[in-house]
């Protein structure tokens, strides 16, 4: 058995305790200064291994808690169900003729790249996962994933919805995965209005709705304007729905327009989301760098 | 008077039945297992629709780290808020330590007050939760903002918001979940009037 060193031994037992608890206290003091140096989102070893040690039991959980609310939502609330029902299908129709337009610039797109003999890393697949859980905090909006590294997913992989962006991965383990929504606080996305496409950032607030800065009180903004990725800040794709202007607060010339953001995707209630390979780095091919001058057949023989 | 050999004998030892199997947890055990389900239920409940933005106000740890240190046991409750405190800075991923810290101070100071004054009825907890609460979040806020982790745009105002909803929250969910520590946890947590308060043993 150990013994502590003599000093230790004269004290009484409260000393020691009060010692060693002020110890400890002081390690952890030093712990947030090294975390808060390196500044490391969410990548840690014992993050990740208590992340998925923890995965069955909040899959569990989350299993109980949605079982319950569907019982309550099939069998109790069953006002609205028509005309959810009818809103539901016109809304199917309109994305059907929406997924033929996409498929077809798909196709476009996917011959110009071939003209342009660019080459692609090999693209990750998209990896569609469940939301087991959030971060049961007001300070940070993170919520888990039930899909991991094991099934593709990507630190910086950007998270979507069929409604829109919904933020991207910041921290993965083997069966399990973080995502900072934007409307995390310390989250914030490269934003484009879709009509008079300007540039600006969008910040989240721990709040329902986000923030769009950097935008000129120059530009003509109108509540309802759609905003999309921009695709300036190297980890969301271009054209991306991120959600629609709320309210505005118009600067005068030389200030800023003050702008209020709701997400397209709602943020409170996600069940599945897809999970985006990260954004492609893609590389010219020697085809389009100058080439050094060749013979001529003619000056050859 | 009962030496504490004897009263230590006494306690439920952990074995299994065959006829049913019923497994009896030291008291070590059913903490770390109580405090593993805190933090899955903390990320989980907030998802719930409707009621689950009240479960952001809600700290399942910190309302352990009260019902453990209510009691005279300074090493054990400190040890408890800081285990719990770290767990919560993992899954959170934001500043390791602060969550830690903050419990641990306030579960051991709760066991060195509670030498003095008894902490541990029912009534007298669920006063000091609140207390605690507000304690909890202003010193959490303190470091966030202290290391700059603070989320852009947060003022002394949303500080006092969040404590005052923490405040209600803690306070109502303890009513609630005091009495299930109770079932689950209170005859290896309640300490006997002959041990010394500040033992150096951890349970």
């Amino acid at each position: 058995m150990l013994s502590l060193p003599s000093p230790l031994q004269k004290l009484d037992p409260a000393r020691r305790i009060a010692l060693l608890v002020a110890g400890l206290l002081l390690a952890q003091f030093f712990l947030m200064s090294l975390h808060a140096r390196a500044r490391a989102l969410g990548q840690s070893v014992p993050r990740v291994a208590l992340l998925t040690v923890l995965q069955p039991l909040q899959k569990a959980s989350d299993a109980v808690i949605t079982t319950v609310v569907a019982a309550w939502k099939g069998y109790v609330d069953l006002r609205g169900v028509y005309a959810t029902n009818q809103r539901l299908q016109a809304e199917n129709d309109r994305l059907r003729l929406l997924l033929v337009e996409r498929e077809r610039e798909a196709l476009d797109g996917q011959r110009l790249r071939e003209l342009l003999a660019l080459k692609q890393s090999a693209p990750a697949p998209t990896v569609v996962a469940n939301v087991i859980g959030g971060d049961g905090t007001p300070w940070f909006r993170q919520i888990l994933l039930d899909k991991g590294s094991l099934d593709g997913v990507l630190v910086n992989a950007p998270v979507v919805t069929p409604q829109g962006l919904v933020g991207r991965v910041v921290a993965v383990g083997p069966n399990v995965a973080v995502v900072q929504t934007i409307a995390d606080g310390q989250a914030g996305v490269g934003a484009t209005l879709a009509v008079s496409r300007v540039n600006g950032e969008l910040r989240g607030q721990n709040q329902p709705l986000c923030r769009l800065d950097n935008v000129s009180g120059l530009t003509d903004v109108s509540e309802g304007e759609m905003v999309l990725t921009s695709g300036l800040d190297g980890v969301y794709p271009k054209g991306l729905i991120i959600g629609m202007v709320e309210t505005v607060e118009r600067g005068s010339g030389a200030g800023l327009h003050r702008i209020q953001v709701r997400p397209a995707v709602p943020l409170e209630r996600l069940e599945e989301v897809a999970v985006l390979p990260p954004t492609i780095r893609v590389t010219v091919s020697d085809l389009l760098r100058p080439s050094p001058a060749t013979k001529s057949p003619a000056k050859s023989k | 008077m009962l030496s504490p050999y004897v009263m230590r004998q006494s306690l439920p030892q952990r074995r299994a039945s065959t006829n049913l199997i019923v497994l009896e947890l030291g008291p070590t055990a059913r903490v770390t297992v109580a405090l593993l389900l805190m933090v899955a239920l903390q990320t989980t409940l907030v998802r719930l629709p409707y009621f689950g933005f009240v479960f952001e106000h809600v700290d399942f740890i910190l309302i352990l780290t009260v019902f453990v240190g209510v009691q005279p046991r300074a090493l054990r409750a400190a040890l408890v808020g800081m285990t719990g405190g770290l767990l919560q800075d993992l899954v959170w991923g934001v500043l390791y330590g602060a969550s830690g810290f903050t419990k641990m101070l306030i579960g051991y100071a709760l066991a060195v007050v509670s030498v003095k004054f008894s902490l541990d009825s029912k009534v007298t907890r669920l006063l000091v939760l609140p207390l605690c609460s507000v304690v909890n979040t202003g010193l959490f806020a303190f470091f966030l903002y202290f290391f700059s982790m603070l989320p852009p745009g947060t003022t002394f105002r949303d500080v006092v918001r969040v404590g005052m909803f923490a405040l209600l929250g803690n306070g109502l969910a303890g009513l609630a979940l005091f009495p299930l520590g109770d079932r689950w946890l209170g005859k290896w947590i309640a300490v006997r009037s002959t041990d010394e308060p500040l033992a150096p043993r951890a349970f």
